[in-house]
């Protein structure tokens, strides 16, 4: 795994765990907290680096 | 947050976890899933790994088998590539069929049915297409193949630059395409993962004194280049005259020169980094082009879309899909006749036979339409 990658990595836990925060503490529509889910199915499949 | 809030939250959330544990399982099967390549009974007569050519590909995805079928006389060399582009299922498989059926007589044969191992492990995002493809085979057991993306699999390479500059022309290209393979070549030894594999074929074709070197490919059949053959310069009156026994035999072939200024395809830097005569093969496949309906593993094999028959009366295509269909048993056909007729149109451009190479056992193109079951030519 290059430098890059890992700095990428980074940044994807960093956006993964805003998201979630968000999600279990800031959005109150459903519509919203469903949006947060979609995104983070996404990141985390790329954190585990599964594609 | 108010008790409802926390039920809501805790439903979508679980349903998240579901979703990817669903995904996960799937693309994780996926990516791990080894095919089985019958070298028993086959003129296979030696197998080793690619990284015999670039040693930092030891341990990655990439470090493929090359398959090697021997002569029992010296000759000249062939080197046959399937899967650069992995949704287009006719190369590799094609790769796979001429491995385990050919024999050869004088000269050597080298087979990598999954030069783009990466790319062979993912499916190309908002596509639809399927993972994986099985045939039958004669006596009853089901063989299963990757169906996978043009493109190397982002976890071996990522991120993609904004764009990318291919080296060493310094040719400028979508980000994208730095993990298309045939775009990478002559590659690069430190590189990326699909840079660091062309270094590996254009040095294994150095390495070797490979004579000639053919990448099978299929392409939209709405795209200009199809049904055709694209010659390096220095291959071109082998190609001419290979494209002249096919249409002899009824199949009819264009033939295109090699782009001076595109490059890192195959058929353009091969050609200018090594000796070999570079050849690439393209083919009309229904399940890659952009008119296509419905995409699943029944339109790989057949080919049938209604969206084409429609394309074919509007004049909208290369390939002729009067028929209704344009089947993967076909395709594969095309790519076989058409190695066995470069082949042989190298054989005649040689001043003696020293450096010939002769097959046998090759599948008839005309029973392999006719059978249109590939599953019989597979071991
Ligand atoms: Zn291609």
């Amino acid at each position: 795994m290059t430098f890059t990658t890992i700095i990428y990595l980074a940044i994807a836990v960093m956006v993964f765990a805003s998201v979630l925060y968000n999600m279990l503490f800031k959005e109150t529509k459903v519509v919203d907290k469903i949006s947060c889910a979609m995104i983070l199915v996404c990141l985390i499949l790329r954190i585990f680096m599964i594609k | 947050m108010k008790k409802k809030g926390i039920i809501s939250t805790c439903i979508i959330l679980a349903i998240a976890i579901v979703c990817t544990v669903i995904a996960g399982t799937s693309f994780y099967n996926k990516r791990n899933f080894k095919e089985d390549i019958v070298t028993e009974g086959s003129a296979v007569t030696r197998t080793y790994k690619l990284s015999t050519y670039n040693k930092n590909l030891k341990g990655t995805i990439a470090n493929v088998d090359i398959y090697v079928l021997e002569g029992k006389e010296p000759g000249g060399s062939i080197l046959i590539l399937g899967g650069t582009h992995a949704n287009e299922p006719a190369g590799h498989m094609a790769a796979i069929v001429m491995l385990e059926q050919l024999t050869v007589e004088k000269g050597t044969v080298y087979v990598i049915p999954q030069i783009n191992m990466s790319g062979l492990s993912h499916n190309d995002p908002l596509e639809g297409q399927p993972q994986f493809i099985h045939f039958t085979t004669k006596d009853g057991s089901v063989r299963t193949f990757h169906f996978g993306s043009r493109a190397a699999n982002p976890i071996d390479q990522w991120p993609d630059p904004d764009i990318y500059t291919h080296k060493p022309s310094g040719q400028g290209l979508s980000g994208s395409e730095t993990r298309n393979l045939n775009r990478c070549y002559p590659g690069q030894k430190y590189g990326t993962l699909s840079e660091q594999v062309a270094y590996a074929v254009t040095n294994m074709i150095n390495t070797e004194k490979i004579d000639m070197e053919i990448d099978l490919h299929e392409s939209s059949p709405e795209y200009a280049v199809n049904n055709a053959c694209v010659a390096h310069e220095r291959a071109m009156a082998i190609a001419a005259e290979g494209v002249l026994n096919l249409e002899m035999d009824d199949i009819s072939m264009r033939l295109e020169p090699s782009p001076v200024t595109l490059h890192g395809l195959t058929h353009r830097e091969l050609g200018d980094f090594t000796d070999t005569y570079a050849l690439l093969l393209e083919v009309g496949n229904p399940s890659q082009g952009r008119f296509r309906g419905y995409t699943d593993e029944k339109l790989v094999i057949t080919g049938e879309d209604p969206c084409y028959v429609i394309a074919q009366k509007l004049g909208l295509l290369y390939v002729d899909y009067s028929a209704g269909n344009f089947p993967l048993s076909l395709r594969v056909a095309r790519h076989v006749a058409g190695c066995a007729a470069f082949i042989q149109a190298y054989n005649d451009s040689l001043d003696d036979d020293a450096r010939a190479i002769i097959i046998d056992n090759v599948p008839d193109y005309h029973e392999m339409v006719e059978t249109d079951d590939l599953g019989l030519y597979l071991r």
